[in-house]
């Protein structure tokens, strides 16, 4: 082996990949353009429906008005909802969606609260379970019907000639003491890895079975086994390439990820609280120095596998299904229970997919780092010899 | 156009199909028994996780015990808590996570609260934002210390001659009236159809592309222009094969994927909620079968227009690199049914994909828009007409067939 013969091959492929422009577009261009296209087109709608949703005021029924007048004034007054005359068949237009909740107030309701203090009241609300506005609706007037309990429970308090003050027996304050960094860091923490985990896995695909399978297809195996370049220069010359190529799309996809997120956190922005995200240079360093190594077991791996096929159609069943089992633990670490020990730091993707969720969340367990990135080291170790072998047997490369 | 020499083509695609038995099982054996299997697997394992993270006790600190005496003492009682001993570095050791969460009393805490002095005490419970075990911790703390409140408030009151149930006047029953089959319309019935939608389109897409530009790439397009079909025959054979794979990649999908909900009902839901209700499911046979007729338009205009774009390209690999974005323009209208709040209305009827994930979602739930029923089939069998007519003028182009 030697690195001159490695780079002839590494840089023949690369000129074999760049010289298809069409490829350069569906493998870096639409990948980059998904994630803020999608981003923006989703936000702009979500922001027009939520805009549109909190304009119209959602209609009401009140049934047994006579029994709560003072409740039904209050009521009356909010703007939040728009009341509508009572009629029997409630329950078909909640259905409908022609109404959104009703409010059913039971015989002499007020009354009952006037003389008997010690019976509790209690009220119907009919609403339309998982629907989006009938929820808020809801919301609203558990909301107002709880301020008008209150003045009641305040308006029986003053006539026992009770200090109102005393209803409050304490006050209970709560302070987050996790810097912002931390509290992003920890959201962004359960989605990013996942993602930067399955870009790593499909940038490797296509030009590892372009580089195996495909060639083969075309029928230029034997011509470039023929040349002087041994066996494991052309192996580890693929490999490089298949690196390159994942690391530069995963690379690219999260930067442009990065860029939709503070789109949509732009547009989000106007409708609901502002959203920091922060993750610093430091953890986005760190993470990408775990990844390299998950890179270089997913671009061998896939080299050994694809190099098994006949054509690339065939390279294209066999690795189809491998993103089903690199998913499984890319989310297992999305879980919130599973914490990185000492044992998972030795599961393949897992463990890099934990760790980075630590380490965004701004934590850094230098020792189980350290144990992660030897371990993957091993495996991509292992992984790139597995496809050197590969190479090397005749049956494998000329398969019938 | 002759029906039998239709037929001859598509039963030589389809031959040339079944022949591949890897395709059969990517198309068929993986979705029906991977997918359902591994999700069911997933989710069991995270509902059990999720259990093991809510019953383990949390570890907290409690800062000034000896203020509040009778609280530390249900704090301890409730089995709920790790107590550990006070350390001044309490908000370090819950922004590691070494500790979930922190509890202070001020001095003479219970003293003031039993004395009933105004301004009344207050006391702090230090968390972690948005990490869950923390925010658990939290909510077992308030729950105990909601209940010590109601306490203290209930006394104070019954010294003043009032009953306990003098503090709680009015209750509110939600009462969901909705039916069933309406409740998991809105909940999964965007999602089912999106679900039909994209492996409607995937179905379509290999075939599409093998049929067009794979027999290119092959060099047997000459071969085939050549036998005794026409041009015309040539498209329509090859169209019905792709549309057939497509629904059945579409039916098979939705198989597996019923029987995954079915298999873990709820799992998923009950895990990351808490929720103590399971996700039911309440779909009509009759409803399914109305979406899947909205579907079938929609599902010859994927396969047409696959098949027009992909006979462009003079291989394989270029025309994946074509219908890439084609997948794009289709996902985006259909995550658009998820979103809640999106009502079907005249204009949006007339959108393709859209109008139809849409409707399905209505359907779904258990009613049965005929208005908009008939605008959407038709303004999908509309299109699906243009892109059928389009595949079938672009085979006639000798530009498009052999371009250099």
């Amino acid at each position: 082996m030697s690195a001159r013969t490695i780079g002839v091959v590494y840089r023949k492929e690369l000129m074999d990949m760049l010289r298809d422009r069409r490829t350069i577009v569906s493998s870096i261009l639409v990948p980059i353009l998904t994630f803020p296209v999608l981003m923006l087109a989703i936000g702009t709608l979500a922001t027009i429906v939520v805009r549109k949703a909190t304009r119209e005021s959602p209609t009401v029924m009140l049934l047994g008005e006579a029994n709560a007048p003072s409740l039904v004034r209050l009521l009356r007054k909010d703007t939040k909802f728009e009341i509508v005359p009572a009629a029997g068949d409630y329950v078909q237009r909640i259905n409908d969606k022609k109404l959104r909740a009703a409010v059913e107030f039971p015989s002499a309701f007020e009354e009952r609260l006037r003389t008997n203090p010690s019976e509790p009241q209690t009220l119907n609300i009919y609403h339309y379970e998982g629907e989006l506005r009938s929820q808020s609706v809801l919301r609203n007037l558990e909301e107002a019907i709880e301020k008008y309990s209150d003045s009641v429970v305040a308006s029986r308090v003053a006539t026992a000639k009770m200090p109102a003050s005393m209803l409050t027996a304490f006050e209970l304050k709560k302070e987050n003491v996790a810097s912002a960094e931390k509290v992003s860091g920890n959201i962004l923490g359960m989605i990013l890895p996942y993602f930067v985990i399955i870009l790593c896995l499909t940038g490797a695909m296509y030009p590892a079975m372009d580089s195996t399978a495909g060639e083969k297809e075309r029928g230029t195996i034997e011509t470039i086994l023929a040349s002087p370049a041994g066996r494991s220069d052309l192996v580890v010359g693929k490999f490089f390439l298949v690196l390159t190529f994942s690391i530069v799309t995963t690379a690219l996809s999260v930067l442009s990820f990065s860029g939709s997120v503070l789109i949509g956190a732009k547009l989000l922005a106007q409708v609901t609280k502002s959203f920091v995200l922060a993750v610093s240079a430091k953890s986005a360093a760190v993470v990408f120095l775990m990844v390299v190594p998950l890179a270089a077991t997913f671009s061998a791996a896939l080299l050994a596998i694809a190099l098994v096929a006949r054509s690339y159609r065939e390279a294209q069943s066999y690795l189809g299904p491998l993103i089903f089992i690199v998913i499984l633990p890319g989310m297992a670490a999305m879980l919130p229970g599973v914490e990185l020990n000492n044992r998972l730091a030795m599961v393949p993707v897992l463990n890099v997919s934990l760790v980075a969720k630590d380490i965004f969340a701004g934590q850094y367990h230098w020792h189980q780092i350290g144990i992660i990135f030897a371990s993957t080291c091993l495996y991509a170790a292992l992984a790139l010899f597995l496809a050197v072998r590969q190479f090397n047997r005749e049956e494998v490369l000329f398969r019938t | 156009m002759k029906l039998r020499n239709i037929g001859v083509v598509y039963n030589k695609e389809r031959t040339d199909m079944l022949r591949d038995r890897r395709t059969l099982f990517n198309m068929l054996l993986f979705p029906l028994i991977m997918f359902p299997l591994l999700s069911n697997g997933f989710s069991r394992l995270q509902s059990r996780v999720v259990e093991k993270a809510r019953q383990e006790a949390s570890q907290i600190m409690v800062l000034g015990a000896e203020n509040a005496p009778e609280v530390d003492a249900k704090l301890r009682a409730s089995g709920k808590f790790d107590i550990v001993p006070v350390a001044a570095d309490f908000k370090q050791q819950i922004s590691d996570k070494k500790l979930r969460a922190a509890i202070e009393f001020p001095p003479g805490f219970e003293q003031a609260v039993r004395a009933g002095s105004a301004p009344a005490p207050s006391l702090t419970v230090y968390f972690y934002r948005t990490e869950m075990r923390s925010e658990m911790a939290v909510r077992s703390l308030e729950e105990i210390i909601g209940k010590y409140r109601t306490e203290i408030v209930q006394g104070r009151v019954a010294g003043h001659g009032l009953p306990a149930a003098a503090l709680t006047p009015v209750k509110t029953k939600e009462q969901n009236v909705a039916t069933a089959e309406k409740v998991s319309g809105v909940r999964i019935g965007g999602i089912i159809p999106y679900f039909i939608i994209i492996f409607c389109l995937m179905g379509a897409l290999h075939p599409a592309m093998d049929l067009t530009a794979g027999e290119k790439e092959r060099g047997t397009m000459e071969t085939i222009l050549a036998s005794a079909v026409s041009r015309g025959e040539l498209v329509m054979g090859k169209f019905l094969f792709v549309l057939t794979t497509s629904l059945v990649t579409a039916v098979v999908s939705l198989i597996s994927y019923s029987i995954t909900l079915k298999s873990s009902p709820g799992a998923v839901a009950r895990g990351v909620s808490g929720a103590t209700r399971d996700l039911a499911v309440h779909f009509s046979l009759q409803a399914v079968l109305m979406v899947f007729v909205m579907v079938l338009p929609l599902a010859v205009l994927f396969a047409a227009t696959l098949v027009a774009i992909s006979l462009i390209a003079r291989s394989y690999k270029e025309a994946q690199s074509y219908t890439g974005p084609i997948l794009l323009a289709v996902i985006f209208p259909a995550v658009a049914s998820i979103l809640p709040g999106i009502e079907l209305n005249p204009a949006l009827a007339l959108i393709p994909v859209l109008n139809v994930s849409l409707v399905s979602k209505e359907l779904l739930s258990g009613s049965l828009p005929w208005g908009f029923i008939a605008i959407v089939f038709l303004s999908t069998c509309f299109y699906a007409a243009i892109a059928l007519a389009v595949a079938v003028l672009q085979f006639q182009r000798e530009d498009v067939l052999f371009r250099a």
